[in-house]
């Protein structure tokens, strides 16, 4: 998963970013709204977290700008006035949730969550196909009811193929999404990863919870069960 | 701040301009009129006396012309005489001669040989006026012209020549100009006060036209006053717009102003929050901090609070409510809620629509909080007129708030939960917007969805205008 944060004071910017890397996803930040606007209609990212306030431009301007360049992803505003109006306007122009400030980290990681995975269509914080269960909170993976240990990378690229269960994912998309813009994206690597990945989550090679379509990409093809 | 047209029910002192200038025109027209019409009789009386006069006299011309002296000095009148009325009895006309002592030679045949007792008095060759009153009452107007005759061989002898008709002749006269003069003059009067009329609309135009005007701008269909209008009431309406303008962009300094104050505070509170995730802060720090917060929450919240301002336009209440409703749908998403709106459309709320939507997103999210599965928002108008009040309800299918905490839930500070920091003051905020600001009242009582009901009440509303 790839997140944009927009938000002009450094110091807070630093600690959304440090807290949604420490969760394990690929963040890309900016500090003006106009980067920001740039970014979000240039990067393949799957959330941002937007100030309202910010000193250059109206942050609702830079939602209503995404949404009529036909970008989809959700969006969550943070606002220092907390006022209903601010609110309604902003989820009117296209958000889909506010926090307002001051808020707890873990609040602004619990929304990025919900998000995220009501954009997949899944409405609960515990994914479940087949026999694997994925809990999005603690980011604990059991397979038939015994835990899994994941790396931080396998566990986000089996949150991706879990949260887009149904959908051909090309290596590049894959790779857009769980790499933030400045890291070092190889193809190989994440053919050799999903192996890897693929061997932890059905050892015995019955399931088959990941096809490979050749030439087109990867699919997560069991069945959800709930969520 | 509505212009209204006063129709005098408090006196002359709140007379309308209009009814000023009609009620003045009124007495100018009828005080000219009077006067008029006295002026034009007296000088139509004259004439017709005069013209009496002359006539009487043309009598006299004329019957002496046909009047001559027998050997003992009587008058002989050739008969009959060219004027019909002296030959015709009730003609109201007469004529006589009689010597100096009165007796009568000769008489008219319109008098039937009863000719009254006529003045003989007056300066020879000198016709002179008189009146006499018939047996019958009738009165009659004379003239009487004293002359030496010479008859026979240089004989003389004194005769008087008399001439009258009767006063209706003159009166009818009269009472027919009075008639038509009536006629004419009251018509006139008619058509300067419909002309008046007339020249008042147009003149009051302009004023009408600020009228409308203001309401457009009270209905929030229009941000300034037009500049089409008179020289005269151009200043006027300048300083109008200057002040109108000068109101919208202190409140909107002062909106950019607050939102500014409560990004630069709360910016760093949420990074000293942050901050303070892992490493923990000092008890007493982050009791302090929770201060801070609440402290700037609340007077920020206050501050945000605008109340009723003139000028305004009244908000409506349904398409509030579905705002907010969709604004919590999307923000309870997961939790999948029932959201019934029962507002009915029209329904108008006096005051600043910012302050509604805090009130109604405020109670809103509250009930989401708490309710299992449903929320609903209704109104109802209380009352009509000048005491109409709107009712708007936000129910809830949740545990309800006991009757001993519902006083305590609407003080400051005194929130039954202790959830995240910085998301709404509640009730209380809601409680001190509704009755401080509005002048309202905010009640708790058991809904009958189940759970917890909260009633705002605000003084004052306005229906859908048609």
């Amino acid at each position: 998963m790839r997140v944009l944060v927009v938000e002009d004071e450094t110091a807070l910017r630093q600690q959304l970013v440090d807290a949604l890397r420490g969760a394990g996803w690929a963040v890309d930040q900016s500090g003006t709204g106009q980067e920001g606007l740039y970014m979000g209609n240039e990067f393949p990212i799957d959330l941002a977290i937007l100030d309202l306030g910010l000193p250059d431009m109206d942050g609702l301007d830079i939602m209503r700008a995404w949404r009529a360049d036909g970008r989809t992803f959700p969006v969550l505003i943070l606002t220092a006035r907390g006022r209903w109006n601010e609110k309604v306007m902003g989820l009117e122009s296209g958000a889909d949730d506010y926090l307002v400030k001051p808020f707890h980290i873990e609040e602004v990681l619990a929304r990025v969550r919900a998000l995220i995975r009501r954009a997949g269509g899944w409405a609960n914080s515990i994914l479940k196909a087949g026999n694997i269960r994925l809990d999005t909170a603690s980011q604990q993976v059991t397979i038939d009811n015994a835990p899994v240990t994941l790396t931080a990378f396998e566990y986000r690229l089996l949150e991706y193929l879990m949260l887009h269960a149904g959908e051909v994912i090309s290596k590049t998309t894959l790779a857009e999404h769980l790499y933030a813009e400045d890291s070092d994206r190889d193809s190989n690597v994440l053919e050799v990863l999903i192996g890897r990945l693929r061997r932890k989550i059905d050892p015995g090679g019955v399931h088959l919870p990941i096809d490979t379509l050749r030439g087109r990409g990867y699919r997560f093809s069991l069945e959800r069960i709930s969520g | 701040m509505a212009i209204t047209h006063d129709t005098g029910e408090h006196g002359l002192r709140n007379w309308s301009l209009r009814n000023r200038v009609l009620a003045a025109g009124f007495v100018t027209v009828a005080v000219f009129m009077v006067l008029t019409g006295i002026a034009l009789e007296q000088a139509f009386r004259e004439t017709v006396l005069t013209a009496s006069k002359e006539r009487l006299q043309a009598r006299i011309f004329m019957l002496m012309g046909r009047t001559e002296l027998d050997g003992s000095g009587r008058p002989v009148v050739f008969e009959p005489l060219p004027d019909a009325e002296l030959e015709v009895p009730g003609s109201g006309a007469l004529a006589a001669i009689s010597n100096l002592t009165g007796s009568v030679y000769w008489g008219s045949a319109s008098a039937l040989d009863n000719v009254p007792a006529l003045p003989i008095d007056g300066a020879f060759g000198v016709a002179s006026s008189g009146s006499i009153t018939l047996a019958n009452g009738e009165q009659m107007r004379t003239l009487s012209y004293p002359v030496y005759w010479e008859y026979g061989a240089d004989e003389v002898t004194g005769l008087v020549f008399h001439a009258a008709e009767s006063t209706r002749i003159v009166d009818d006269e009269l009472a027919r100009f009075r008639d038509r003069l009536q006629l004419w003059l009251g018509g006139a009067a008619l058509c300067l006060l419909a002309l008046q009329m007339l020249m008042l609309t147009w003149l009051m135009q302009p004023l009408r036209k600020v009228s409308q005007e203001l309401k457009l701008i009270e209905s929030g269909a229009r941000s300034t006053l037009g500049t089409q209008y008179p020289g005269e009431l151009l200043p006027l309406i300048r300083n109008l717009n200057g002040l109108l303008a000068v109101n919208r962009q202190r409140l909107q300094r002062y909106r950019n102003g607050l939102a500014d104050l409560a990004h630069s505070l709360k910016t760093p509170l949420a990074v000293i929050r942050a901050s303070s995730r892992g490493d923990g802060l000092d008890p007493a720090v982050q009791e302090q901090l929770g201060r801070i917060e609440a402290t700037v929450e609340y007077q920020l919240q206050r501050a945000a609070t605008f109340g009723r301002s003139p000028l305004a336009a009244p908000v409506d209440v349904q398409s509030a409510v579905k705002r907010i409703v969709e604004t919590l749908a999307k923000v309870y998403h997961a939790r999948n809620l029932q959201l019934d709106v029962e507002i009915p459309p029209g329904m108008k709320f006096i005051g600043d629509a910012a302050d509604l939507l805090e009130v109604l997103g405020n109670l809103g999210d509250n009930a989401c909080k708490w309710c299992k599965s449903q929320v609903q928002f209704s109104g109802t108008l209380i009352g009509t007129g000048q005491s109409a009040r709107l009712m708007l309800h936000v129910d809830d299918d949740g545990p309800g708030i006991p009757a001993e905490l519902r006083a305590r839930v609407l003080q400051r500070g005194g929130r039954l939960d202790s959830q995240t920091p910085g998301q709404g003051l509640g009730l209380a905020m809601v409680r001190e917007m509704v009755v401080e600001v509005y002048q309202g009242a905010l009640e708790i009582t058991t809904s009958p969805l189940g759970g917890t009901r909260i009633s705002c009440i605000f003084p004052g509303a306005a229906e859908a205008q048609a």
